[in-house]
């Protein structure tokens, strides 16, 4: 916001201009010649201020002389000063007899309703009146009043309603003028500006991918990290089987069972990280969903069902009645509920999860308060999948970084394959538009939410 | 905006935004047409051979209010083809108020959505924001056939429970286009006021103003009726305090 006067260079369209910014003054020059040509008539174009912008070459010959005399001067002056800044009323127009007895008209050149500059024509001598005046006869006692006469009458001599037509004329080709010069200068303008912004936004593009770079870089050492932590996961069990093995031959028959025992166990723990490695590997490759209806009661049962014998009476389901049907890789998607739901079996080893689902309108909570709210077609619905557990609280550090596979969510929350698992789920859950996000379920406990979109694509803004 | 002190003369930037062939020049065209010679100059269009937009077109309005003041309203438009963003960023540069001219055909309701979006992005890289400015939308083509557009409940509907006012227009033939225009003016009028005083330094009646501009318009009415002819809109109220 500018509270002055002064044009603002860097924002043209808002900027007032001068008639320097929109004429050439040679180039008007030589219209007002050929004008001269025609109408055998001077005229002189001022600036906003009344100085000089482009002229006829013809000097009248009578203000010349009457210039060299010191007192007629003094008074000359200020019939110039009426007509460089004279008020011109309000139909932007003066037609002025002077009192050397020639006459002249003034009109206001204006852009966008405000005066830039005004023309003079002139001096010429009114049909209806131009006789010297007597103030001028009696003005000077070395004017020469033959001379004077001789000189007045050596000017054009036209009617009044005629140098109106004229200077209408003038007028409206100023006026053209004006606004080829005003198009011309915003065009330039803006393909000057184009360019600056075209830069700006390369700059920018440099800038996304010197980050997109640094994000690569570091995907790649989480991704060490990740080795890191599965070699380092990798390696109690494989010591534990190796021990157990040692003892196996020089033990009793029971020691024998209580080692197969912690073998199975260990079997079970390198499998289950075997196959979130594999999960995750498929989700990283983006292989083509296989979309279907299928009603959000009948997927989830059958994730529950997939917990096996020990969890699935575990998990609670609440589904809202009258849910639509739900169009996605009904697999993967239950694969994401079914990980979802071991990962909160896994945070208290004694409790139950309860998930939720139920409809909740596109944009989240007030979704009436997006800014175009009604230029969406139907109002998107989405699905809410809430698993709750009563395990510990998810910190707020924790809520940031669910896609980091690497990221360990704490002891108190898992280990590497709860990082696994939250990642294959994060990736799932985003090949179907959707997202997911933890919330505190308080007072203990979190809730991952899957949120996930009804119809065939989500058009919040 | 721009306020001249010195001169008593104010200057206010109002933009046309909406998604390509939406009827965005068209409606300058029908206000440049309704509008009392006195108080326009040339309707400016910066377009390619295919009448396509380029870089905008530039409608100056001037009017001389009671207080002595003068007001010239800049109106412009912006191209709304998808390659055209960088100039869409430069001419909703120091926006004043927003006219967004939606499409009203069901088929065209992704193009809204995007092009709203570009408009947020390109106020916030202009430092500008989508919540502080006074915009409505005005929902154009109303003539076209009902089973290819949005339908009057529908957007009814919508617009009661959005933040921006709605006008329904065919710009083609003027309807709507005024009551559009001076539902923005109104609204951005009132935020500027709010931050400038104007009523209150320069003896500025407001309600009188947009009156003479309506006036100078065509419109023989009150412009309050005009205005009202909005849907929804009951909440810009929030947009204009920047809640």
């Amino acid at each position: 916001m500018h509270e002055t006067a002064a044009p603002n260079p860097t924002d043209l369209l808002a900027s007032p201009l001068t008639l320097g910014d929109l004429l050439d003054a040679t180039s008007l020059a030589e219209v007002l010649g050929s004008f001269y040509a025609l109408f055998r008539l001077p005229v002189r174009i001022l600036n906003e201020r009344g100085g000089h912008f482009a002229r006829t070459q013809m000097q009248a010959a009578l203000n010349e002389y009457l210039g060299e005399l010191p007192r007629v001067a003094k008074r000359l002056g200020e019939e110039h000063r009426t007509l460089r800044v004279g008020d011109l009323g309000e139909g932007g127009e003066l037609f002025h007899r002077a009192f050397t007895g020639a006459s002249y008209y003034v009109g206001a050149i204006g852009h966008e309703g405000r005066a830039i500059g005004r023309f003079i024509i002139g001096p010429f001598r009114s049909a209806e009146a131009g006789d010297p005046s007597e103030e001028l006869l009696a003005s000077d006692p070395d004017l020469d009043v033959a001379r004077v006469r001789e000189l007045l009458d050596a000017l054009p001599r036209v009617r009044e309603e005629t140098v109106k037509a004229i200077a209408r004329h003038l007028s409206v080709t100023l006026d053209a003028l004006i606004f080829s010069g005003y198009r011309a200068k915003l065009s330039e303008y803006m393909h000057l500006s184009s360019v600056q912004e075209n830069g700006r936004q390369l700059s920018e593009a440099g800038q996304t991918l010197r980050a997109q770079e640094q994000r690569r870089e570091e995907s790649q050492r989480l991704q060490g990290r990740l080795l890191g932590a599965v070699a380092a996961e990798l390696t109690e069990p494989v010591r534990v089987i190796s021990d157990q093995v040692a003892r196996l031959d020089a033990s009793s028959p029971r020691e024998q069972g209580d080692a197969a025992g912690v073998l199975r166990q260990q079997a079970r723990h390198l499998a289950e990280l075997a196959e979130r490695l594999l999960q995750l590997a498929n989700t990283e490759s983006r292989p083509a969903l296989q979309k279907q209806e299928i009603e959000p009661a009948v997927l989830l049962d059958r994730a529950r069902a997939a917990l096996g014998p020990g969890c699935a009476e575990r998990v609670e389901l609440a589904i809202e009645g009258g849910l639509p049907r739900l169009w996605c890789d009904a697999a993967r998607v239950g694969d994401a509920l079914r990980l979802l739901c071991e990962n909160a079996l896994e945070a208290r080893a004694d409790g139950v999860v309860c998930v939720e689902a139920r409809r909740v309108p596109g944009g989240g909570r007030g979704a009436a308060d997006l800014d175009g709210f009604v230029l969406l077609g139907k109002p998107p619905e989405l699905l809410e999948l809430r698993v709750a557990d009563r395990g510990p609280n998810v910190a707020e550090r924790d809520l940031e970084r669910v896609s980091d596979a690497s990221h360990e969510l704490g002891p108190e929350r898992g280990s590497v394959r709860g990082g696994l698992r939250l990642a294959v789920v994060k990736r799932l859950v985003e090949a179907h538009e959707g997202s997911i996000r933890i919330e505190d379920n308080t007072p203990a406990g979190a809730v991952f939410v899957v949120v996930l979109p009804l119809f065939a694509s989500g058009m919040g803004l | 905006m721009q306020l001249d002190f010195r001169t008593r003369e104010l200057t206010i930037k109002l933009v046309y935004y909406g998604p390509a062939l939406s009827g965005k020049t068209t409606n300058l065209q029908a206000l440049h047409r309704v509008v009392d010679r006195d108080s326009t100059g040339r309707l400016m269009t910066l377009d390619t051979k295919d009448d396509r937009t380029l870089f905008f077109d530039l409608l100056p309005l001037n009017f001389k209010a009671k207080s002595g003041v003068s007001v010239r309203i800049k109106v412009f438009t912006v191209p709304g083809q998808a390659i055209h963003s960088s100039t869409r960023r430069l001419v909703v540069q120091g926006a004043d108020g927003v006219v967004f001219v939606a499409d009203s055909q069901k088929n065209e309701t992704q193009n809204n959505t995007a092009a709203f979006l570009d408009l947020k992005n390109n106020l916030e890289a202009n430092g500008l924001s989508l919540k502080s400015m006074p915009v409505v939308i005005q929902f154009n083509k109303r003539d076209l056939p009902a089973e290819a557009i949005r339908s009057d409940e529908e957007l009814e509907e919508l617009a009661r429970r959005g933040r921006e006012p709605v006008y329904l227009a065919v710009a083609t033939k003027g309807v709507g286009v005024v009551e559009s225009f001076l539902g923005l003016l109104q609204s951005t009028w009132t935020v500027l006021n709010e931050q400038h005083q104007f009523d209150r330094k320069f003896g500025f009646e407001s309600d009188a103003f947009v009156q003479l501009v309506a006036n100078k318009l065509g419109a023989s009415g009150p412009a309050a009726r005009l205005i009202a002819a909005r849907l929804g809109g009951a909440r810009g109220g929030e947009r204009q305090h920047g809640t």
